[in-house]
């Protein structure tokens, strides 16, 4: 347990929230949604349930305050939970092999890059075939900015293991892009520049 | 910071070195303008540009005002007991009152008890539920 000097703005809400104050939960909700919407649309890639899974967060994350205790700090516990209900979405989805940190089989194919030849379209795809823990580590530290330690902590892991699957996440995607340009090229009759 | 490292961060953390841990942002920072360190970091701008091409939409308003109105519907609310009672006592006041209806039940049984098999008091079974409780039939201890 933490003392009141070490405790932090975050947690001070946290602590409204748990005595189930209303206008601290929409200031936490102010805060919160919009960085973990994003978080959520990068991990599962489908924003229709994107919303549901985040709007279920929040009223987990209200339901259940009261036996919440200041142990960790408050915004990788948050991203803990989080990332909790992303696993068990795709548990819920069946999508195991999203869960072992192998690649998917179904390799975005050449057609789909070529119906969605956009970088924006081609990074989707490729980031939706990466497995769970190098997505993750790649919509952390990459897009919102977690440091390392920060990330291992949400993720269950070590700050060494964060940096490997950084370099497995990145070097994984230049390869599936590399490769279907590569077959979209082929296809086509082109040659890349 | 060696080159090999250089090399090797940039393929952890991309080439925008404002990204990188503050540990090594300084050290990284003395690479560049140099033309294998530029090179290396050309790469890897690739790939980051296809990743910063990648936005997200959020309109949370909506979203925002549904959990509301959800924490609204449903008595999600406190009740006296969640704002009185520490987590601990929240496990303890219960058992306490089993306890107690359990010690209540058991008085009146045993007022029962007593009637049924022409006992007048407590004190007269006393002696032989303690017997029962430490000695088996044979008269030996349980």
């Amino acid at each position: 347990m933490k003392n009141l000097d070490s405790i932090d703005e975050d947690e001070l809400l946290m602590l409204r929230v748990s005595m189930h104050d209303v206008g601290a939960f929409e200031e936490l909700l102010h805060k919160y949604s919009d960085i973990s919407l994003k978080v959520i649309k990068r991990m599962i890639g489908n924003s229709a349930d994107a919303e549901d899974i985040v709007q279920d967060f929040f009223l987990k994350i209200w339901s259940n305050a009261e036996i919440w205790q200041p142990q960790a700090k408050f915004k990788t516990w948050l991203f803990r939970v989080l990332f909790n209900a992303v696993t068990d979405y795709w548990r819920k989805q069946k999508k195991h092999s999203e869960l072992d940190d192998e690649l998917s089989d179904h390799l975005p194919s050449a057609l789909d890059i070529l119906i969605k030849t956009e970088a924006e379209q081609a990074i989707k795809i490729a980031l939706d075939h990466l497995p769970y823990k190098q997505r993750a580590v790649l919509v952390l530290c990459y897009y919102e900015n977690f440091s390392n330690a920060e990330a291992a902590e949400i993720l269950f892991t070590t700050t060494g293991a964060v940096q490997a699957l950084l370099f497995r996440a990145r070097n994984n995607l230049k390869n599936m892009i590399a490769s279907n340009f590569d077959r979209g090229d082929r296809k086509n009759g082109t040659k890349r520049i | 910071m060696e080159l090999s490292e250089f090399k090797e961060f940039i393929q952890i953390y991309g080439a925008n070195i404002d990204k990188w841990p503050t540990e090594q942002r300084n050290a990284a920072r003395n690479w560049l303008g140099d033309i294998r360190a530029d090179e290396a970091l050309s790469n890897e701008k690739k790939l980051d540009a296809m990743l910063d091409s990648y936005h997200i939409d959020t309109q949370t308003n909506s979203m925002i005002h549904r959990v509301l109105q959800k924490i609204g519907e449903h008595d999600f609310g406190p009740t006296l007991w969640q704002i009185f009672a520490k987590p601990y006592e929240r496990k303890l006041i219960p058992m306490l009152c089993l306890a107690a209806i359990g010690f209540y039940l058991g008085i009146t049984q045993a007022e029962q008890l007593i009637a049924s098999n022409n006992l007048r008091s407590l004190q007269q079974i006393a002696p032989y539920v303690l017997g029962t409780a430490l000695f088996n039939e044979d008269g030996h201890a349980a």
